[in-house]
């Protein structure tokens, strides 16, 4: 780690403000300001030195950051300073949201779910074994292409990965993208805007050394997520090389609104850890909709989702493995 | 537009709250509470085994709850009450995780084993009956090289039979 | 009113325990001395690359810094030592090139250390050595063994030809081919045994002080045998006499190997606390342990099986080509030789064997001995083969086993690769295992597991290893560059308390328990009477510390050699205070008693009177009571037993759980039976760990991918099963406990168990053979027959 001055901001504005500022997910290679959240991986890239900021500045002493709220509409605003732990243990996410509780008692282990916080997670950078090796100046960090493409890509993107192949590391954003979650975002001047948290996140074609949509001097403060239509049933499934603690080989999660006649109005069907972004499969969404979803329809989409997949030298084998989770989603959903 | 106040980048004063005692510290704000706690503290029953929040070596509780210290900024820390496997113990009375530990050989190399002991004892603050299954999640972020975790498991249950 | 019992064979809590559950256990890096200062060392971010130059100027200026030292200021050092030397099958001795304690004119791998930035602060030497300029012409790197050997690959040694280190053979070459000739079947298999890398707990350190007013030198480091780092590092690299230099290995936080070797760092922390005159510290980031540490296995093979008609073995062919990494470490010549193809004849009478084996260098970690060391490498060969020999020749796996198990009634047997095995049944091992699994039960299993869509399996191994390595006469002429004996001695203090000093060393074993119980029950004292202490030269005469479950096998029975000489020694006085002949008074529970009387002196009276020796036979005898002992086995000790495994696997996604496991050892006289069990299920972690996760990823230019914590996967808590340990006991018949070792059976008969049962699972599938470990990926890709393409 390098050194670094310390900021405790008192207020997001104050926050925005203080330096030249941009939150930790965004900045390129050699920023001089960072905003800390939980600090988790915040602190891995200072430790490797892919960040060398002059400022870290501190969201932990803004008051009110971290709470979990509901409007009189029973839609629900997350902190994007509230800890992964909170978040998966308040009875306003197990309630209504209970794919997104379980998404995100599924990362990392507790003593990181005490400290890391909803906004972080779904800043933080890719876990590309490239993009976190000083060795390897690739494509992301200004270098002339991408390790992965033809190298040992076994835990990489299957789909949007002809330029880069990272994939996207938050399982919690895979939940949110499926409930169309929005992120309220903050900047210097005290203006506020939302956006849908599936247009915030930012793909290489788009710009290959971003990952999310934040500007300078903008920061993360909220997750708005609308009230569940009656009849929503949801489920998000991971499967990694181990049980816990470890990052998913594939992530996916499944929302369905199921009107009174049992047919699927509405289905959302996202992967996570399968490509840069959240990846959401149009076609598995659309095999479901009007259907009553089952066994059948549940295997239609499954193999819909993969459609348009172009998986690397090594990584195939998430073809099967998306397929499985994702039918297997959709039947938990309903069960 | 007021300016944050800024601390560092050299040493500034920082009180950290370690097992009951206020302890005044002058450290760069990049030390991280497992360096200020082993070498500034001298408490040297923290290990750092990844140093980068993977292996749980360096567990300790802030305020009650389990955290890495490695992943912590010690300023981050300041404000709040730390316990670490030093503090754990009441005067000569193990904590009921560190008899179990001993009394169902639930250590080898004996490194690991206090962020181990403190993320168990933690479990049993917050959930005084787990079962086997929230027992290893309490540890899932824990590497245990020497291949202890069925015991561990087993030493967790117990002290929770024994705990009034 | 009976004391309680704490002898051989009981489950006594460990005395070391209290001190780790506290916080207070005494790691390198937890010692400070005073004045200290840090040490950090650059290394080399390149596979291979010509060192042109290393420009320090703005590295010396950097803040709190002391010294910059490059290869150029270490005049006068020797290299780093390699402790084995094989012979070639023309007889030419291996190739052995110069392995420099900082790198001089090329980097071979990446993490290969270029400077040392020495500072006041560890955050001030890391800070000065960002500012380090090196410059680098980078060369073509290789690091795998099968790109090594292909002609025009890159070459890591000028002095090694074609890459190869040593190109070695054993065995009767015409016998084994004649047998081939004219066997009714035969079997062949391609195998690979993954690279892994140990990741002890704590990470390797080191402290050099020197006091000048001695001359003395001290050095605090993570070994498992300090006298050996004393004797390598002293007489080899930095010539200071054995004297003026004092080891101190204090708690060591796991090895399993990888801290058996002497490495750069302590030489570079001895030699420059020398030179400053102040304490110098290194403390290895896990990074650093990643890219430095001796890694382990990395063989390609193939092996083939000659039949019999009836499944009876005639003969087993080996070709291996074994990786050593960029330089030779300690003991890596002998792993891939004498701990390997030596144990292919496993635990069956196959009459032939011969075995090649080729050892080459790549820009990778040396690779050396880990947790089993050579004999993981021969049981993963030989299980597979008999598994894939069974299903080839349509034999049931454990008849064919059976069949050509070395009966218990042929020891000692000699095999046909140059071991003599003392004691051994295979049999009851098999039995016990298969019973305590419910292999009878599993068809059962499977339907129910089968009607859930899981895949389940079963498997086993019926393994034999090698313990305790000697003796020293043979290890020498097999190329050995030191002895293999152990030291012990026992120091009974006049009030009768004990102290043991053991030149071996624990690094999570637990041997300040078993060693003080074995002493408590020869002696006769209350365990709580008996101390073991050990890594430190400058109080145990000498030793060779601890690796290859050698501890209680040697270093207990050195133990038992010096308590005789203490019980003849007690004989005497006693005889002289009971006026008794020496002959007539017998020695047991603690007490000197006069044959068929009850006229007796305890152990306690006779070390007062040894130290006060007032009533003394002083003519005869020197007084104290304090006797070392030095003991060379006459051969290895041979544990063996039959591991079983069931596996379940989801057939969608190709995920392996383990849902069973069951292993029967043999590791000769339990002493305490919760610490074998401990150490079994250790054992078997790490075997699940190489069967189903670790696996060291380098990319083509030789960079290590799984370079952290969170990309080289190794067992949690989550992945294991309820290991079930059990032992089935035939004593060793040369050394005097009967002990053979139990510290590395786990990691040498679990893994083939594992793939064993992995195969199994997909026997539906058509599957022979695959390599470990075994991933969702490849698992997947097996049942997908080949990789699919996007789906429509």
């Amino acid at each position: 780690m390098n050194r670094f001055a310390y900021a405790s901001p008192a207020t997001v504005t104050e926050a925005a403000a203080a330096t030249g500022l941009v939150a930790e997910a965004m900045v390129t290679f050699d920023e001089s300001a960072v905003l800390k959240a939980g600090g988790i991986d915040l602190l891995d890239l200072l430790k490797l030195e892919l960040l060398t900021p002059s400022v870290v500045v501190n969201l932990r002493a803004i008051k009110g950051l971290d709470a979990i709220t509901q409007d009189a509409a029973g839609n629900v605003a997350i902190g994007a300073m509230a800890t992964l732990s909170q978040v998966a243990e308040h009875p306003l996410v197990r309630g209504s949201y209970p794919a997104l509780a379980t998404a995100i008692a599924g990362a990392a282990g507790p003593q990181l779910r005490n400290v890391a916080t909803l906004g972080g997670n779904l800043l933080q950078r890719p876990h590309c074994w490239y993009l976190r090796s000083p060795a390897h100046h690739c494509l992301r960090k200004g270098g002339g292409h991408c390790f992965a493409i033809h190298g040992e890509n076994q835990y990489h993107a299957i789909f949007d990965n002809h330029a880069c192949a990272i994939v996207h590391p938050s399982t919690a954003a895979t939940a949110l993208v499926a409930l169309n979650a929005e992120v309220e975002l903050h900047d210097a001047e005290g203006a506020t805007r939302r956006l849908p948290l599936e247009d915030f996140f930012v793909g290489p074609d788009d710009d290959i050394q971003r990952e999310n949509a934040l500007r300078p001097r903008e920061v993360l403060t909220a997750i708005h997520l609308r009230k569940p239509a009656s009849g929503t049933r949801m489920a998000h499934l991971r499967q990694g090389e181990k049980a816990g603690f470890d990052w998913p080989l594939a992530d996916v999660a499944v929302v369905l609104a199921i009107g009174p006649d049992g047919v699927c109005r509405e289905a959302s069907v996202v992967l996570g850890a399968a490509a840069p972004v959240p990846h959401r499969a149009r076609a598995a969404e659309q095999a479901l909709q009007g259907r009553h979803p089952g066994e059948a329809a549940a295997g239609d989409a499954a193999r819909a989702a993969l459609r348009g997949a172009t998986p690397l030298s090594l990584n195939a084998y998430k073809l099967a493995l998306f397929e499985t989770l994702v039918r297997r989603a959709i039947l938990a959903a309903l069960a | 537009m007021t300016r944050p106040e800024m601390a560092g980048p050299g040493k500034t004063a920082i009180t950290l709250a370690v097992n009951g005692t206020s302890r005044q510290l002058e450290l760069e704000p990049r030390t991280t509470l497992a360096e200020a706690l082993r070498n500034t503290l001298g408490l040297t029953g923290t290990k750092i085994a990844c140093n980068r929040g993977a292996c749980s070596a360096c567990t300790v509780w802030l305020n009650g709850q389990p955290v890495l210290s490695c992943m912590t900024l010690a300023i981050d820390a300041a404000g709040q009450e730390i316990t670490t496997i030093e503090g754990l113990a009441h005067g000569e009375a193990l904590h009921p995780v560190q008899d179990a530990f001993i009394e169902h050989d639930a250590m080898q190399c004996g490194f690991c084993t206090p962020g181990m002991v403190m993320s168990c004892a933690a479990l049993l603050e917050r959930n005084p009956h787990p079962d086997a299954e929230a027992v290893r999640d309490a540890i899932a972020g824990h590497y245990c090289r020497c291949g202890t975790y069925p015991h561990v498991v087993a030493a967790t249950l117990a002290a929770a039979e024994r705990k009034p | 009113m009976n004391a309680p019992f704490e002898g051989i064979g009981a489950s006594m809590k460990r005395k070391e325990d209290l001190r780790f559950i506290s916080g207070h256990g005494h790691y390198v890096d937890d010692i400070n001395r005073p004045g200290q200062l840090y040490a950090y060392i650059k290394r080399s971010d390149r596979a291979h690359a010509e060192l042109r130059g290393i420009d320090t100027a703005a590295a010396k200026a950097s803040a709190g810094v002391v010294a910059v030292y490059t290869s150029a200021d270490l005049t006068g050092i020797g290299g780093l030592p390699c402790g084995w030397q094989i012979h070639n099958k023309d007889g030419s001795p291996m190739a052995e090139p110069a392995h420099p304690v900082l790198a001089s004119g090329k980097v071979r791998h990446v993490g290969d250390p270029v400077a040392v930035v020495i500072a006041e602060t560890k955050q001030q030497a890391k800070d000065a050595a960002e500012k380090l300029v090196v410059d680098y012409k980078d060369l073509p790197a290789v690091a795998t063994v099968t790109d090594a050997v292909k002609p025009g690959a890159a070459q890591v040694h000028e002095g090694a030809a074609g890459n190869v280190c040593y190109d070695w053979e054993i065995g009767d070459k015409g016998a084994v081919d004649a047998a081939f000739a004219k066997a009714a079947k035969t079997v062949k298999l391609d195998l690979t045994n993954n690279r892994l890398i140990p990741n002890a707990m704590e990470p390797r350190a080191a402290i050099g002080e020197y006091d000048p007013t001695t001359g003395e030198h001290t050095l605090y480091t993570t070994s498992q045998n300090p006298h050996v780092i004393r004797l390598l590092m002293g007489a080899f690299v930095l010539q200071i006499p054995e004297h003026k230099l004092r080891v101190v290995a204090p708690d060591v936080g796991g090895g399993f190997g990888s801290k058996i070797y002497h490495y750069a760092e302590e030489a570079i922390v001895t030699w420059a606390s020398g030179k400053l005159a102040q304490p110098v510290k290194w403390a290895a980031e896990r990074n650093e342990s990643f890219m430095s540490d001796a890694h382990g296995r990395d063989h390609v093979s193939t092996a083939e099986l000659a039949l019999a008609a009836d499944g009876t073995f005639l003969a087993l062919r080996v070709k291996t080509l074994c990786n050593m990494g960029a330089y030779l470490s300690t003991f890596a010549p002998a792993v891939p030789t004498y701990l390997y193809a030596t144990l292919l004849a496993g635990v069956y009478k196959t009459p032939a064997i011969y075995a090649e084996v080729k050892a080459v260098f790549t820009n990778t970690v040396p690779v050396d001995a880990y947790r089993g060391a050579g004999r993981p490498e021969a049981s993963f060969l030989l299980e597979r083969l008999v598994d894939v020999a069974a299903r080839d020749t349509g034999m049931d796996r454990v008849e064919i086993r059976r069949k050509n198990f070395i009966p218990k009634d042929a020891f000692p047997y000699q095999t046909p690769v140059a071991l003599q095995y003392d004691s051994g049944d295979y049999v009851s091992t098999l039995d016990a295992a298969m019973k305590h699994a419910d292999w009878a039960g599993f068809p059962a299993r499977r339907a129910a597991a089968k009607a859930k869509g899981k895949l389940r399996g079963i498997g086993m191994s019926t393994y034999l290893e090698a313990c305790g390595i000697a003796p020293s006469k043979v290890v020498g002429s097999l190329g050995a560059r030191a002895g293999l004996y152990e030291v012990a001695n026992i120091r009974v203090h006049p009030t009768g308390s004990v102290t043991v000093f053991t030149g071996t060393h624990s690094h999570g074993q637990g041997h300040e328990t078993t060693m003080a119980q074995l002493v408590s029950d020869q002696l006769g004292v209350p365990f709580s009477q008996v101390e073991v202490v050990h890594g430190d030269t400058s109080k145990i005469p000498f030793g060779m510390g601890t690796y290859g479950s050698r501890s209680l096998a040697v270093g207990g029975s050195a133990m038992v050699k010096a308590m005789d000489k203490i019980i003849t020694k007690g004989r005497k006085i006693a005889a002289h205070l009971l006026e008794a002949a020496v002959e007539d008074v017998e020695f047991k529970d603690g007490k000197f008693t006069v044959a068929g009387t009850d006229r007796s002196k305890t152990l306690s009276e006779i070390a007062l009177t040894a130290y006060v020796p007032h009533n003394y036979p002083i003519e005869e005898l020197e007084p104290g009571l304090d006797e070392t002992a030095f003991y060379d086995p006459k051969n290895f000790t041979y544990p063996g037993g039959c591991h079983v495994c069931e596996v379940e696997i989801d057939a969608e996604t190709g995920v392996v759980s383990v849902v069973n496991f069951t292993a029967v050892d043999d590791v000769g006289r339990v002493v305490n039976p919760m610490i074998v069990e401990g150490q079994v299920q250790g054992g078997v972690a790490q075997g699940i760990g190489q069967a189903l996760l670790e696996n060291a990823v380098y990319d083509q230019d030789g960079q290590l991918l799984s370079g952290s914590f969170m990309d080289y996967t190794m067992p949690r808590a989550d992945n294991l099963p309820n290991i079930k340990v059990g032992t089935e006991t035939t004593l060793c018949t040369h050394n005097p406990l009967g002990v053979k070792g139990c510290g590395e059976v786990g990691a040498i008969g679990s893994p083939p168990a594992v793939i064993n049962a992995v195969v199994d699972a997909l026997s539906d599938y058509g599957v022979r053979h695959l390599d470990m470990p075994a991933s969702p990926q490849k698992i997947w890709s097996i049942i997908q027959g080949a990789p699919r393409m996007a789906a429509e």
